[in-house]
């Protein structure tokens, strides 16, 4: 039997570390050459986000560069660096924050100043206020809820399916609305319903089955009074 | 070992189980612990024992396993419907910590969690339990139940810890039993007014101090007989002196003093269940009618412990709790709704009616054997609410009582009182301060 200098219990001699602080206590200090490449899920991370900055800055010069000098001025490296600077937002934002709601904050608003950048480079913007506008904001909308729904739920399954197609059942909708509007100032759903409808009528199906079929209970648990 | 592996460890006897518990509603005394349970109002209490011998890990490991089979209704975990709470089983035994000397914290909510936790360190074994689960009857009865079994597989001998039998598959009932004995339109108990709170300098951050006193229990019952009283009414009414002292210094807020004394209905009513069954008494002492001396606090609570723990007065209160969950309006209200109704109606209607809690879980028998093996246990109670700041947890092992406070600021004024009458009244007490090293004798 050894005795664990930490907690103070018995355990079995054959046992490396102790089972209940795993000899915490007892960790060696020293660092060997071998240490150098155990770093931290975090360390590793940063590391990673940093490599990936330098790489799209690295990429948006030398794009800025070869527009400049083949194409006598910078026009299309215009478009790819917005598109580098957006894509660098997009990894930054999924590396400094950890709440969806302010991901989904963060995304949409990049997202949104990434088309507007869009449209004034080429030179047409029309399309931005009754379509970009609209379709992204809805869409980060639509993503925050599923995600918010998703976290109240205890047992996740086909009930984030189901949210998931809900949520994309409200975005045909108004994909079409703003599309139609968009084309001929006039609103008529058609396609959309029908899409709406179908996944609706399957997202109810995955509910019944992930609260009743899939894990063999009555409804009852979740409804009693 | 993930709870993946465990689960499917123990898949045996969750296959047996799942189909006779599936899920089970809260009982009645539960169901105000979800809403009422965040921050440091934990809910969850402590008995721990002291051996004479380090803790051997395997011997433990095996015994918390073995134990947990005997208690299938604490293999469950916490989930919410609709309207209300639910516990649905999952066949998972408590997880084994090192106890790091902060008693009583919180459990995670998540899921494949159960809402019990073994904790060890040196020579202790503590079981901690959410009041979800159990009360104080049914989580002595568990450790009880896990000391012996421990005992048992660590020295390969079949001689119990404990005099009495400690579990059989009676207890294994999950049926509601405030519900069995609440009566239809039976008259409900008088609305109280509002006790005074001890009050102390608002605290900077939150804290939960735990000390004990360790008294011998001859001289403990010598004294309480010498007021002709039992030792809970003893204990209460020098609870209750303590507070009046306080009280007095302050001179300001409600001249009612009340104290919470929780009554194990098991023994009332000779039921063998593992789910909470207990109700609360609340004797008072009326400082409109000017101070008491402690004789006249010990005659009170002598007659009022006895007439308030009556089996028509405990229904009366058992009654009035079941009616307002059968309410078909608090029924049909969505759980979230609920949730800010309970919490208010906690606050506004429950903790306002008392002064402290003092819990007595009473004499635990032990064998020749088992005063050997055993050198304490005890009970810390669960961190009181904000404005009650004090509880009091009472056990007796062999010769000595070991009284808990459970404190949620940094005054001492009460235990100060406490510790000051009792050695006033000649009782030797030895004060401990929990896992701390500010150990000290005082006559």
């Amino acid at each position: 039997m050894a005795i664990c200098n930490n907690c103070g219990i018995e355990y079995d001699s054959e046992m490396t570390t102790c089972p209940l602080c795993h000899g915490s206590s007892n960790k060696n200090t020293t660092t060997s050459p071998a240490d150098i490449l155990d770093i931290t899920r975090r360390e590793n991370k940063q590391q990673l986000w940093e490599l990936a900055m330098v790489l799209l800055f690295s990429a948006m010069i030398i794009t800025l560069a070869i527009d400049a000098v083949f194409g006598k001025g910078i026009r299309w490296s215009l478009i790819t660096s917005a598109s580098f600077l957006y894509l660098g937002a997009i990894l930054s934002i999924f590396h400094l924050f950890r709440r969806y709601l302010i991901i989904s904050s963060l995304l949409m608003a990049s997202t949104v100043v990434f088309l507007f950048f869009i449209g004034l480079l080429t030179d047409k913007t029309e399309w931005f206020l009754p379509l970009a506008l609209p379709l992204t904001c809805s869409f980060f909308i639509l993503l925050a809820l599923s995600l918010f729904l998703n976290s109240l739920s205890r047992y996740r399954g086909l009930n984030l399916v189901a949210t998931i197609f809900i949520a994309l059942a409200l975005f045909s909708i108004v994909a079409e609305i703003c599309i139609d509007y968009y084309l001929s100032e006039s609103i008529k759903l058609q396609w959309s319903v029908v899409t709406a409808a179908a996944l609706t009528i399957l997202s109810l199906i995955l509910i019944f089955i992930h609260y009743r079929l899939k894990r063999g209970d009555s409804l009852q648990r979740m409804f009693h009074i | 070992m993930s709870r993946a592996k465990e689960k499917k460890e123990a898949g045996d006897s969750y296959t047996e189980n799942s189909g006779q518990f599936g899920w089970m509603k809260l009982d009645n005394a539960a169901k105000i612990y979800p809403p009422v349970t965040r921050g440091e109002l934990t809910n969850v209490f402590r008995i721990t024992a002291v051996l004479n011998t380090p803790v051997n890990y395997s011997a433990l490991d095996s015994a918390v396993t073995e134990t947990a089979k005997l208690f299938p209704l604490f293999s469950v975990e916490l989930c919410k419907g609709f309207f209300w709470y639910y516990l649905e089983y999952n066949g998972l035994p408590p997880r084994i910590h090192h106890d790091k000397g902060i008693p009583c914290r919180a459990f995670p909510t998540t899921r494949g969690e159960v809402m019990y936790r073994i904790l060890v360190h040196d020579n202790t074994i503590s079981a901690e339990f959410l009041h979800i689960l159990t009360d104080g009857g049914g989580a002595m009865l568990y450790f009880k139940t896990l000391i012996n079994n421990y005992h048992i597989i660590k020295n390969s001998t079949s001689e119990s810890l404990f005099t009495e039998k400690s579990i059989d598959k009676a207890m294994v009932i999950t049926e509601d039993l405030f519900r069995k004995y609440s009566r239809k339109r039976f008259p409900h108990p008088e609305r109280l007014s509002k006790a005074w709170h001890i009050k102390t300098d608002k605290q900077k951050k939150a804290v939960f101090h735990t000390f004990t006193l360790t008294l011998l229990s001859d001289s403990l019952t010598e004294a309480a007989k010498s007021h002709k009283a039992s030792v809970t009414e003893y204990l209460t009414a020098v609870y209750l002196f303590s507070i009046q002292k306080l009280r007095s210094r302050k001179k300001r807020g409600s001249k009612i003093l009340r104290v919470q004394v929780p009554v194990d209905l098991r023994r009332k009513y000779n039921e063998k269940t593992t789910r909470n069954f207990s109700a609360f008494v609340l004797p008072e002492l009326d400082l409109r009618l000017g101070e008491y001396d402690f004789n006249e606090i010990v005659f009170e609570m002598r007659y009022a412990l006895g007439l308030m723990a009556s089996e028509k007065r405990l229904l009366k209160t058992i009654s009035r709790n079941v009616s307002s969950e059968n309410n078909a309006l608090i029924r049909v209200t969505p759980l979230a709704l609920k949730n800010i109704v309970l919490r208010i109606a906690h606050n506004r209607l429950g903790i306002r009616q008392f002064s402290g809690i003092i819990t007595n879980l009473g004499k635990i028998d032990i064998s020749e054997t088992g005063s050997d093996v055993l050198n304490q246990i005890y009970i810390i109670p669960p961190p009181p609410h904000s404005k009650i700041k004090v509880s009091c947890g009472v056990t007796s092992l062999g010769k000595n009582t070991i009284i808990t406070f459970g404190s949620v600021t940094d005054d001492n004024s009460l235990q100060q009182e406490f510790v000051r009458f009792l050695t006033s009244e000649g009782i030797y007490v030895k004060l401990a301060e929990i896992r701390g090293d500010k150990n000290g004798d005082m006559q």
